[in-house]
C-alpha cells in the first residue's frame, strides 16, 4: 500500500466531482441522475480526461441467460437500474455465453442510455477470428463502435493490439485495453503496460487479492493507464464470508452500510483505480453497488483501517 | 481456442449460474412439448425390450440408442443448450458421433444378442441403472426438491431420448449388462460421464453423485472385461 488519497485530494475531488455531476445534469447527457444524490464518485481516463462513473457493471455468469425470455427482462430490470442510478461502463466478453446478446436486448429495451460506456473483448488466439468477434459483438450489443476493446486474458494479444490500434488510429475506437483476472500472467500484463500504448488495463483487485497494488497499480498511475478493477467480491466468495460479521463501527464514517459498500468504497478509493465493475443478477444489488458513488471515500489512514479490519475476520 | 480455455481454472469455465441452468431445462421441456408422451413411451417400450426381451432385440435397442443420441446431440445440445454454454457445440458433435458409432454397431452385429440374462452382480446393477434411468430419473426433480437440488420443478424432468444425462445412463446400464458390448462405444459415454460429473459439482447439485457411482461402474465393468470374459461374480 504505496499512495492512498489524502484528506486535501479528497476534498478536491469531491468537489470536482459535484461540479461535473452537475454539468453533466445541467448538459442533459446523463439525464438519469437527476433521481441520485450528489455527491457521485467520477474518475478520469488518464489518457483523456473523460470522467466516468467509478462503479460499472461486469456480466461474467450473470447476462448468460440464453433465450429465457423471463430473465432477459430481469436482467433489462438491472440494466435500468444501473443506469438509473449514474452508471456508465458496461462489461463484458465472448467468452461469456449469451452475455452480449442479453445485454444488447437489454440496451435495445431502454433505448440505449446515453449515459453507456461499451466495454468488451475480444477472445481468441487468432488475429481475423479477432476481427469476426468484433464485428458480431457490434451487433450483438446494437452498437455502431465501441467505448473500449480489451484483449481478454491477453490471448493473441500481439496480433490484436495491431487490430485494435489500427481501429483506433481511424476514429472507429476510443479506447484500447488488455485485461486478466485472479492474479494470472501479473509479469506479462506488468511488461505490455511498460511497453504499449493501451489506455486501459483491468485485472483483479479486492480485499483479499492485494498483489496488485504491489506492481500493477502504481504502474499503471505512473504511466496513466485507466484501471478497470474485476471480482472485486472474489466472485461471491467475499460477501459469503463476511456476511455472519458485523460491519465495523467506523463504516458510517465512510457512509457504507452494508458488506459490499464497504468492499466496493476499498477499491474505488485507491488513487490509481478509475472504476470497478461488480457483477450481479439483482436489481437490489445492483442499487447497493451503486448507491457506493455516494457518501464519504475513506481516505489513506482509513483505507488501512478497514483492510486491517478485514483482515481480522 | 483450447489453448485459450486451459488458460482457466474449471470454475471459471461454469458460465451460467444453477438458477439459469435449471431453467434452461426447464424452457427445453416447454420448447419441445409434446415429445415427452412419445420419449415416456419409448422408454416404457425400451425398459420391456431390455428387461424382458434382450435376447431377440439387440438391434430394435441398439436404433433407439442411436436415435436418442443424435436427438440429444443435435437438438438439446447444438439447438438448445449452446445459448448459454458453447462447448455443447462440441458436446453435440461427441452425441452424433456416438449416434453413428451406435448405428454402425447395430449393422455389424449380426451373430448374437450383445445383452445377456446372466445373473452376475455386473449384470444386476446394469438392470438397476436402465430402471434408473428409463424411470426414476424423470423424477428426480421431485424427489430431491427441497433437499438436494433447491429451486427444481417438475417442469426440470429430465427424460430418456431427450436429455443427455438419462440417455447416457441407460446406455451405461445397457453396457453393464451386455456380454460383448463393443467398447470404442463407451469412450463418449465414458468421457460425457465425467464432464456431466464436473458441471453437477460445479453448480453444486448432489446428481454429482449419480456420475461418480456411473463412473465407478464402467471402471469396474472395464476391469471385469479385462480380468475374464465370462468372470462372473457370483
Amino acid at each position: 500500500m504505496k499512495s492512498f488519497i489524502d484528506r486535501r485530494s479528497l476534498v478536491k475531488f469531491l468537489v470536482a466531482n459535484t461540479a461535473l455531476s452537475a454539468t453533466a445534469l445541467w448538459a442533459g447527457s446523463l439525464p438519469t441522475l437527476a433521481k441520485t444524490p450528489t455527491p457521485f464518485y467520477q474518475k478520469p481516463i488518464p489518457k483523456t480526461g473523460l470522467m466516468i462513473p467509478a462503479i460499472g457493471m461486469g456480466s461474467w455468469i450473470t447476462f448468460n441467460v440464453g433465450n429465457d425470455e423471463f430473465l432477459r427482462n430481469e436482467r433489462t430490470k438491472v440494466l435500468k437500474a444501473f443506469f438509473e442510478a449514474g452508471g456508465g461502463l458496461l462489461d463484458s466478453s465472448p467468452m461469456y455465453g449469451s452475455s452480449q446478446e442479453v445485454i444488447g436486448y437489454g440496451l435495445q429495451q431502454l433505448n440505449f442510455p446515453k449515459g453507456l460506456f461499451s466495454a468488451t473483448k475480444v477472445w481468441t488466439n487468432f488475429q481475423s477470428q479477432g476481427v469476426k468477434q468484433i464485428k458480431t459483438a457490434k451487433q450483438l450489443w446494437g452498437v455502431k463502435q465501441f467505448d473500449l476493446l480489451q484483449i481478454h486474458n491477453l490471448a493473441g494479444w500481439e496480433k490484436h493490439l495491431v487490430t485494435l490500434t489500427d481501429m483506433k488510429e481511424k476514429g472507429r475506437l476510443r479506447y484500447i485495453g488488455i485485461t486478466t483476472s485472479h492474479g494470472r500472467r501479473h509479469d506479462e500484463v506488468e511488461q505490455i503496460m511498460k511497453t504499449k500504448n493501451i489506455d486501459f488495463v483491468q485485472f483483479t483487485y479486492n480485499m483479499h487479492d492485494r498483489e496488485a497494488e504491489q506492481r500493477l497499480l502504481p504502474l499503471a498511475k505512473d504511466k496513466g493507464i485507466a484501471v478497470i478493477i474485476n471480482r472485486p467480491f472474489q466472485r461471491g466468495a467475499l460477501i459469503s464470508h463476511l456476511a455472519s460479521k458485523p460491519l465495523p463501527a467506523f463504516a458510517k464514517e465512510i457512509d457504507c452500510k452494508s458488506w459490499p459498500q464497504f468492499l466496493l468504497k476499498f477499491i474505488i478509493s485507491h488513487p490509481a483505480v478509475t472504476c470497478a465493475i461488480p457483477a450481479t443478477s439483482k436489481v437490489t444489488h445492483c442499487q447497493e453497488n451503486m448507491a457506493t458513488m455516494h457518501g464519504t471515500l475513506p481516505d489513506a489512514k482509513m483505507r488501512a483501517q478497514m483492510s486491517a479490519y478485514v483482515d481480522t475476520l | 481456442m483450447l489453448e485459450t480455455v486451459l488458460d482457466y481454472s474449471l470454475q471459471d469455465l461454469m458460465l451460467f449460474s444453477p438458477e439459469v441452468y435449471f431453467r434452461s431445462l426447464a424452457l427445453y421441456n416447454q420448447n419441445i412439448w409434446p415429445a415427452q408422451f412419445i420419449a415416456a413411451l419409448t422408454s416404457v417400450y425400451l425398459g420391456y425390450l431390455i428387461l424382458g426381451k434382450p435376447a431377440t432385440s439387440h438391434k430394435t435397442i441398439g436404433i433407439i440408442l442411436a436415435l436418442a443420441w443424435a436427438w440429444c446431440g443435435l437438438i438439446f445440445h447444438i439447438t438448445h443448450y449452446s445459448s448459454i454454454n458453447w462447448f455443447a457445440t462440441v458436446y453435440g458433435g461427441l452425441f452424433l458421433a456416438q449416434a453413428c458409432l451406435l448405428l454402425w454397431a447395430v449393422l455389424k452385429t449380426t451373430h448374437h444378442s450383445i445383452l445377456q440374462q446372466e445373473h452376475s452382480l455386473i449384470n444386476l446393477a446394469g438392470k438397476a441403472t436402465v430402471i434408473f434411468g428409463l424411470f426414476i430419473y424423470p423424477f428426480l426433480p421431485l424427489l430431491t426438491n427441497s433437499y438436494f437440488l433447491e429451486g427444481q420443478t417438475w417442469q426440470e424432468g429430465q427424460i430418456f431420448g431427450l436429455f443427455p444425462a438419462p440417455t447416457l445412463t441407460v446406455t451405461i446400464g445397457i453396457a453393464l449388462m451386455s456380454q460383448n458390448y463393443p467398447k470404442p462405444l463407451l469412450i463418449i459415454p465414458l468421457l460425457y460421464t465425467f464432464i456431466e460429473f464436473l458441471s453437477a459439482y460445479l453448480l453444486g447439485s448432489l446428481t454429482s453423485c449419480i456420475f461418480v457411482g456411473l463412473i465407478i461402474l464402467l471402471l469396474i465393468y472395464f476391469a471385469k472385461k479385462t480380468t475374464s470374459k465370462n468372470c462372473q461374480i457370483y
